[in-house]
C-alpha cells in the first residue's frame, strides 16, 4: 500500500515538475506569469495527434516533431508578444490570457468538439518493490527525470543555460556583462514551452486530447511554483514531489474531489510562512 | 477654477441627463433581454469598481470574483434556509464577503507583487473547490433555486432600476471614498510604499479597508444577482470572472475612475453582442485585449488623456489624476 502510494506520487510528481519548471523558468528570466503555459501543453498533444495521423509517422517522432513545433511557437510569441511585458505583471498576465482565449479558439475550430485519443507507445504494466505502474506511467516518470536531469545540467553547466542564470538573476548587468539578454530570453521561452509540450506528448495517450485539456496542468504548474518559489527549478522539482504526495494522500483520505483545494490550501500556507516559497527569489 | 469651468459644468450636465435618459429607457426599448444585459453591465461595473480600490495601492488580486460568490452564497442561504427578507439577505451578503476579505488579507497582505496575486488566486481555487463539493451546503454542481425576488414580482425590469440604483449609489460612493484621505492615501502607497509608510500612511490599514470595502460591493452584487438569476451553482463563479474584471480595469485604465467602468460597459456589451459566433467572439476578444496591452498600456484613460495633451498642450496640466501605480515597483526587486 505503502510503497503503492509512493510510486503513484513520484510518477505525478514528475508528470507537474516539466510544466511546473517551465512556468518558473519563463518567471525567472522574464518576471512574467505565463498564463498561457497550458495551451503549449495542450498544443503538443494536438500536434502530436495530427502528426500521427495525417503523416502516419510513430510515436517518438511525432512527439519531437510536435515539441519542436510549440517550442518554435513558443519562441515567436515571446519575440512578438511577450518581449514588451517583462516585468510587468499585470499587463504580461492579460498578454498571456489574451493569447489562451486566442489558442484555444483557433484550436477549438479546428480539431471540432471532440476528443480523440492517441495510441500509447508501449503497453503491459511492471511491478516495482511491490508497488504496480502502468508502462506508459513509467515510462512519463523516466522520460520527465531524464528531461529535468539534462536540463538542470544544461542550466548549470552549458554556455546558454548560465547565461539564462545570469539573466535570470540580474538582466541589467548581464547585459552589461555582453549577455544577449533579449536572445536569451527567447530562447528560454522557447525551451519552456518545449517542456510544456513534452508533457503534453507524454500524458496524452493516457488521457482524451482535446482543446481545454490545458487547464488542470496549468492550476497545478501554478500550485508548484507558488509552493517552490518563481524562479526556482530545483524548488519547482522539491514542490512537485510534494504535490505529488499530496494528492495521492488526499484522494485516499478524504476523496480525489478535494485534491485541488487541498494543494491550494497547502499552497496558501507555505506562501503565507515563507513569503517567496520554499527556494523563491524576487 | 478657470472661466471654462460653467460651460463645462454645462457640458457636465448634458452629458448626465443624457446618460440618465438613456439608463432609464433601456428595459422599456428592448424589452427584457436589454434588461437583463443592463443589470449585467451595472453589475460589473459595481465589481470593477470595488476591485480597483485594492488596485490603487498597487496590490492586485485575483478572488473578487469569490467575494461576488460569497455574496451570492450568504444571500441564497439566508433566503432559502432561513426566509429572511432580501433586504437583511444583501446586507449580510457584503458584510460576509467583507469579512471573508479581511480574513484573507491579515495573512496574505505580508506578501506582495506577483506573491499576492497567486495567494488570491489560491484562494480562488479554495473557495471553488467548496463551492463545488461541499454539496450539502451550497447544492455543488446542481447549485441552489433562490425564490425571493428582489422587490415586487422579480421582473427584470423591476431587478434592473434596483440595480442601476445599487450601481448609482456604488459610483457615488467610490467618488467620495476617493477625495476622502483614506482614497488620496491609496495612491501614494501604490507608487512609493516605503516613502508613504515613512510619511505616516498606515499602508497595512489602507489595504485592509480597500480591500474589505471593495468584497463588500462585489458581496452585495453578487446578493443581487442571486434574487435576480434565481439561481446559482458553482458553475456562475469559475476563475474565468476575475480574468474579467481585470481585463475591464485594464481596457479601460485604472488611473481615473471612468475609466474602470467604460471598460466594464465596453466590453459587456461586446461580449453581449458577438455571443451569436464563437469563435469571431473570442478571436475578437483576444485581439483587442492583445492590442490594448500592447500598444495603450494605460487603456483607454491613457489614450484620452494623451489625446487631450496632443490637442490641448499644456493647458491640462492641472487636470491629472492620481500618478500612474507603477507596476514594477512590487514585482521585482
Amino acid at each position: 500500500m505503502a510503497a503503492q502510494v509512493i510510486a503513484n506520487s513520484i510518477v505525478l510528481g514528475l508528470t507537474l515538475a516539466l510544466m511546473g519548471i517551465g512556468l518558473t523558468l519563463i518567471y525567472g528570466i522574464l518576471l512574467v506569469v505565463n498564463f498561457a503555459h497550458g495551451e503549449f501543453y495542450m498544443l503538443g498533444a494536438v500536434f502530436l495527434y495530427y502528426v500521427t495521423s495525417s503523416a502516419g509517422l510513430g510515436y517518438w517522432v511525432s512527439a519531437a516533431v510536435a515539441i519542436v513545433a510549440v517550442g518554435v511557437l513558443g519562441w515567436a510569441l515571446e519575440v512578438l508578444v511577450f518581449r514588451r511585458f517583462h516585468g510587468d505583471l499585470i499587463g504580461g498576465c492579460i498578454a498571456a490570457i489574451a493569447l489562451t482565449i486566442g489558442i484555444q479558439s483557433i484550436t477549438w475550430e479546428v480539431w471540432g468538439p471532440r476528443t480523440r485519443a492517441v495510441a500509447a507507445p508501449v503497453r503491459g504494466h511492471t511491478e516495482i518493490f511491490g508497488a504496480v505502474v502502468t508502462n506508459e506511467r513509467l515510462l512519463i516518470a523516466v522520460v520527465s527525470l531524464v528531461s529535468i536531469l539534462a536540463l538542470a545540467w544544461f542550466i548549470k553547466y552549458a554556455k546558454f543555460g548560465k547565461a539564462m542564470r545570469a539573466v535570470s538573476e540580474d538582466s541589467e548587468a548581464a547585459r552589461v556583462q555582453g549577455i544577449p539578454a533579449m536572445k536569451i530570453s527567447a530562447l528560454a521561452f522557447g525551451l519552456a514551452t518545449g517542456l510544456a509540450a513534452l508533457a503534453g506528448v507524454l500524458v496524452a495517450p493516457t488521457t482524451f486530447v482535446n482543446p481545454a485539456m490545458g487547464s488542470i496542468p496549468l492550476t497545478f504548474a501554478f500550485i508548484v511554483v507558488i509552493i517552490g518559489g518563481m524562479g526556482s527549478v530545483a524548488g519547482s522539482l522539491i514542490a512537485s514531489m510534494i504535490i505529488g504526495l499530496q494528492q495521492n494522500l488526499t484522494a485516499l483520505w478524504l476523496g480525489s474531489q478535494w485534491s485541488i483545494g487541498v494543494a491550494f490550501l497547502l499552497a496558501i500556507i507555505v506562501l503565507v510562512v515563507s513569503p517567496k516559497g520554499l527556494m523563491g527569489h524576487d | 477654477m478657470t472661466k471654462a469651468s460653467p460651460l463645462r459644468w454645462a457640458i457636465i450636465g448634458v452629458l448626465a441627463a443624457g446618460l440618465a435618459v438613456v439608463l432609464g429607457l433601456v428595459p422599456f426599448v428592448g424589452g427584457s433581454y436589454y434588461a437583463h444585459i443592463g443589470i449585467l453591465v451595472l453589475l460589473n461595473v459595481t465589481l470593477v469598481m470595488g476591485y480597483r480600490l485594492l488596485c490603487l495601492t498597487g496590490l492586485y488580486s485575483f478572488c473578487h470574483i469569490t467575494f461576488f460568490a460569497i455574496g451570492a452564497y450568504t444571500s441564497a442561504l439566508l433566503s432559502t434556509r432561513l426566509g429572511y427578507p432580501v433586504w437583511i439577505c444583501f446586507i449580510a451578503a457584503g458584510i460576509v464577503a467583507a469579512l471573508f476579505s479581511m480574513a484573507l488579507i491579515i495573512p496574505a497582505g505580508r506578501v506582495r507583487g506577483v506573491y499576492f496575486f497567486l495567494v488570491t488566486f489560491g484562494f480562488l481555487e479554495v473557495m471553488n473547490s467548496v463551492f463545488l463539493h461541499w454539496s450539502s451546503l451550497t447544492g455543488g454542481d446542481a447549485g441552489i433555486a433562490v425564490f425571493a425576488p428582489i422587490i415586487g414580482t422579480g421582473t427584470q425590469t423591476q431587478d434592473y432600476f434596483v440595480v442601476l440604483a445599487f450601481a448609482i449609489v456604488t459610483v457615488l460612493i467610490m467618488y467620495r471614498l476617493e477625495r476622502s484621505r483614506f482614497g488620496r492615501e491609496l495612491a501614494p502607497i501604490g507608487s512609493a510604499e516605503g516613502l508613504a509608510s515613512v510619511s505616516g500612511v498606515n499602508v497595512f490599514r489602507n489595504r485592509l479597508l480597500a480591500f474589505a470595502i471593495g468584497a463588500a460591493f462585489a458581496g452585495f452584487a453578487g446578493s443581487l444577482f442571486a434574487h435576480d438569476a434565481a439561481y446559482i451553482s458553482a458553475n456562475d463563479f469559475s476563475w474565468w470572472g476575475s480574468v474579467y474584471i481585470l481585463v475591464w480595469l485594464v481596457i479601460g485604465g485604472e488611473r481615473k475612475m471612468w475609466g474602470p467602468i467604460v471598460g466594464a460597459v465596453v466590453m459587456t456589451v461586446v461580449a453581449e453582442g458577438l455571443r451569436m459566433s464563437g469563435i469571431m467572439q473570442a478571436l475578437f476578444y483576444s485581439g483587442v485585449l492583445l492590442l490594448t496591452v500592447m500598444a495603450m498600456p494605460q487603456g483607454i484613460v491613457g489614450l484620452v488623456g494623451y489625446l487631450r495633451a496632443k490637442v490641448g498642450g499644456a493647458r491640462t496640466s492641472g487636470d491629472e489624476g492620481p500618478p500612474p501605480v507603477d507596476r514594477l515597483a512590487e514585482g521585482s526587486p
